[in-house]
């Protein structure tokens, strides 16, 4: 339990400097990234940290600008999928059977779908913008979590104190916001900080593809030109591939130690004596 | 055969379940173990099947003939678990598995245990549910086809399945109805004729004075008095515990043990018993009493008596209260009323022809087993369910009439009192804000909130420095009373109070019954008093109605029920209630 604390310290920590950076660093360059200011293929310096890529740009810009790009997009994806998943899994709990059958059909055929190919195809036709690529993401990840809210509802639905302030003649209204809210709110955390690891990881996916913006900096467009202008063929890749896939990495980490942290302490099944 | 001594029992949490606990079991003898929640009984029946959490450490010994039980951990268990000793689980009815045959559960079982090939296990099984009273055709019946006592049946037969000396039954009549519980016992007790000994564990005092040969009565972990079933009790808790069993008779007086049991970590080096002892003396604060033979009986405490009177607060009688019933109409009134419930498969009758006045000053107890329809009756009237027909009206409104708003005012001029206080107080909200719950959702202006959630809790019998705890901080008593101030605040005409008492411990039901029946008294408030104790419904109602399968099959006064009751169901209810209150009073002077 202590060890499980402790991570999820380290990982809030992690994520409040990486969201620093994302914040204040752009700022501090003064620079959007774009600028040709250096050799072409230039490796690392003391001036240049992680050196520049075909087009003579800063890679150390770029790492900082893309942190915007990419926690822009998880923070994005998380807040529509979960407000989209609060509002299906909360209709779908309190809806006449036939309306909430319907809605977890829907659920299903959402989950069904074949994640990835859809993924591609979307981002190709619509569009590489951002709002646009958070949407798409959005609306393949919702599906999971409305399950686990309308779960959530139901059981809450069924507690006794539920019961006995309907017999007291509460509201709809005040059962939701007294009774129901307090137990299907937690549930959303984690929902929350799942779905902003997912869509850092897909988007990072799409835009090495190269379905991403490519005038935007963001760590899946470094690795996606990394790739195409031939880094992985020499000692290039060090700097160019690995500081952004690290990026990553880390991040995504630090939503999980986050993710896990919070269902212990909300998890009353999960959470011993301390 | 089971001989045990000195026996300790301490959880990982340092304190005590169980403390110097001895008794013996025989051969062919059936002993009981009773006790209230958290007494320390079912800790005991965990230690002889080594169930206990790790971490927990025993001490003294629990010894079946050469095999000494205590000490033992993970792999030292295979051979005597089944083998030796057999387990009916608490619950055990809900815990057949429910896709798989009983035939094929039983097999197992008898595999398990004895090397027998797959033909000679099902003839086995045939045979023990045979030794059940239970026809060889249920060998392939699915659990859910079973009814709740045939699954307790089937339960049996598998702790017999290992061909056990001991077998241990933890509550294996709770949740029965009355009926199918006196058949549980009838069935222990001729079990007895083998050569297997029986430990009976169970709260409920009466019915185990009826089939076992010895009682051991437990009290905040320790043994205070065990004696031949039949013979007089002598430690005033016993006695307490007896007394506490409401009787039938009206003229018997019904009372309630103040207070509850300490915890364990309250426990100082008196009497446990003493702060709600009648015969307190100082030396049981400050000596702890040894068992000691009294008459047949050992009794572990300084002033055993089993005549001297116990000075409990009585509970008051009924009678009375019907004063003011031609002044004022009724509270409500049901007229033809009925209720089906339609799944896609079927249809099932939970209600039909319900007639019913409620009075104000007036205690109205509906009587009948689980499924008899009273709490769909309760669902009705708080207009939480439409009848699919007949009328009913509360405080002169129709509710088929009322829709929404209209409709939820109505129930902020009733109250209900549930029958789980454990889930039915939300755990985050304080007792002050629990209670001013129903004037917040009615709309009360605040300002008047403070004084009417006094007046409530000093209507419920609560102390009123308990309005800052939270339930978890309290006992399952006071949280009912928390749950009746509760209902109380809003100021209703009508007080609905669900199986109200069902989940508290025999020691304070009456404490409860007693508060109602003084509001009632005091208020003119009309109750609703759901039960299936007929007893309780006897000491603590005015009028009563039998319900049974969804029917009123019976309608009156307490005494004409109980003295001359309808052929049929009635007739049953009241009988079986009569041989589970059989055993000869405790005021009196025992056998």
């Amino acid at each position: 339990m202590r060890a499980g604390r402790a991570a999820g310290w380290a990982g809030a920590f992690l994520l409040a400097a990486l969201a620093a950076v994302a914040v204040v660093g752009p700022w501090l360059l003064g620079t959007d990234g774009r600028e040709r200011v250096a050799r072409p293929y230039e490796p690392p310096s003391a001036e240049r940290w992680l050196g520049a890529d075909d087009l003579g740009r800063d890679l150390f810009d770029q790492l900082v600008i893309g942190a915007r790009g990419s926690l822009g997009i998880a923070l994005l994806v998380a807040l529509a999928a979960t407000a989209a998943a609060a509002l299906v899994g909360g209709v779908a709990g309190l809806a006449p059977p036939w309306a909430a059958a319907t809605l977890m059909r829907i659920v299903d055929l959402v989950l069904a779908l074949p994640f990835l190919p859809l993924l591609i195809l979307a981002a190709a036709f619509l569009g590489p913008g951002l709002g646009v690529r958070a949407a798409v993401v959005a609306a393949l990840v919702w599906a999971g979590p409305a399950r686990l809210v309308r779960a959530g509802v139901l059981a809450a639905w069924s507690r006794g104190h539920l019961q006995a302030a309907r017999a007291m003649g509460a509201s709809a209204g005040y059962l939701l916001l007294r009774h129901a809210s307090p137990v299907v709110a937690p549930l959303l955390v984690p929902v929350f900080v799942r779905t902003a690891m997912t869509a850092i990881v897909l988007d990072a996916s799409l835009a090495f593809l190269g379905l991403g913006d490519p005038t935007i900096p963001s760590w899946g467009t470094m690795i996606h030109w990394a790739s195409v202008r031939g880094a992985m063929l020499s000692d290039a890749w060090l700097w160019w591939a690995l500081p952004p896939g690290t990026a990553i990495v880390v991040t995504v980490t630090a939503l999980a130690l986050v993710g896990v942290a919070t269902e212990d302490r909300l998890n009353p099944t999960l959470r011993k004596d301390r | 055969m089971l001989t045990i001594t000195d026996l300790t029992i301490t959880y990982p949490n340092g304190h005590p379940a169980v403390q110097d606990v001895g008794f013996t079991v025989g051969a062919g003898e059936i002993v009981a173990l009773a006790g209230e929640t958290g007494s320390g009984k079912s800790t005991i029946a965990k230690a002889l099947l080594g169930l206990l959490p790790t971490g927990s450490t025993v001490t003294g010994s629990a010894r079946l003939d050469d095999l000494e039980l205590a000490g033992r951990t993970g792999h030292d268990w295979y051979g005597v678990r089944g083998r030796r000793i057999g387990i009916v689980p608490q619950g055990a009815m809900t815990g057949l598995n429910p896709v798989r045959r009983i035939g094929d559960q039983l097999t197992e079982s008898v595999r398990v245990h004895t090397q027998a090939s797959r033909a000679a296990a099902t003839a086995r099984a045939v045979d023990l549910l045979d030794q059940v009273r239970l026809p060889a055709n249920t060998i392939d019946a699915y659990p859910h086809q079973l009814s709740g006592g045939q699954r307790q049946r089937v339960a049996i037969a598998l702790a017999l399945a290992g061909e056990p000396q001991l077998v241990v039954a933890d509550e294996p009549t709770t949740g029965l109805d009355l009926v199918t519980q006196n058949h549980i016992l009838d069935l222990l007790a001729d079990l007895r004729t083998k050569d297997v000994g029986l430990l009976l564990i169970s709260h409920d005092l009466p019915a185990l004075r009826g089939v076992a040969d010895r009682i051991a009565v437990m009290y905040a972990g320790t043994l205070v008095e065990s004696g031949p079933a039949r013979g007089a009790a002598h430690h005033p808790y016993t006695r307490g515990l007896l007394a506490a069993m409401p009787s039938l008779e009206q003229d018997t007086p019904w009372v309630s043990i103040p207070g509850t049991a300490p915890a364990r970590a309250d426990l100082g080096a008196g009497c446990p018993f003493a702060p709600r002892c009648p015969w307190v003396t100082a030396s049981c604060h400050t000596q702890r009493p040894v068992p000691a033979p009294v008459g047949n009986a050992t009794v572990a405490c300084h002033h055993p008596s089993d005549d001297r009177p116990l000075l409990f607060p009585p509970a008051p009688t009924s009678g009375g209260g019907v004063g003011s019933r031609q002044a004022v109409g009724p509270v409500a009134t049901l007229t033809g009323v009925g209720h089906v419930y339609r799944s896609r498969h079927r249809q099932t009758v939970a209600l039909a022809g319900v007639d019913l006045h409620l009075w104000p000053g007036e205690i109205l107890g509906v009587v009948g087993e689980s499924g008899s329809g009273k709490s769909t009756l309760a669902q009705i009237l708080l207009g939480l369910l439409r009848p699919s027909a007949g009328r009913v009206e509360v405080a002169g409104n129709d509710l088929s009439l009322l829709r929404g708003r209209r409709l939820r005012a109505i129930r902020h001029q009733l109250g209900f009192v549930a029958q789980d206080p454990y889930s039915a107080l939300h755990p985050a909200m304080t007792v002050a804000q629990l209670v001013a719950e129903p004037l917040r959702i009615a709309g009360t202006p605040r300002h008047l909130h403070a004084a009417r959630v006094t007046r409530a809790l000093e209507l419920a019998g609560l102390p009123a420095d308990l309005i800052g705890r939270r339930p978890d901080q309290l006992s399952g008593g006071q949280r009912q009373r928390v749950a009746i101030a509760r209902a109380l605040a809003g100021d209703p005409v009508l007080l609905i109070a669900d199986e109200a008492t069902s989940m508290l411990d025999v020691s304070t039901r009456a404490g409860i019954a007693a508060t109602l029946r003084h509001l009632a008294e005091s208020t003119g408030l009309a109750v609703l008093f759901i039960t299936h104790d007929l007893g309780e419904a006897v000491q603590s109602c005015d009028r009563m109605v039998v319900l049974h399968e969804g029917v009123p099959v019976q309608q009156g006064g307490p005494q004409d029920i109980v003295g001359s009751p309808r052929p049929g169901y009635p007739a049953d209810l009241v009988a079986a209630a009569r041989r589970y209150l059989g055993a000869p009073a405790v005021t009196g002077s025992g056998d």
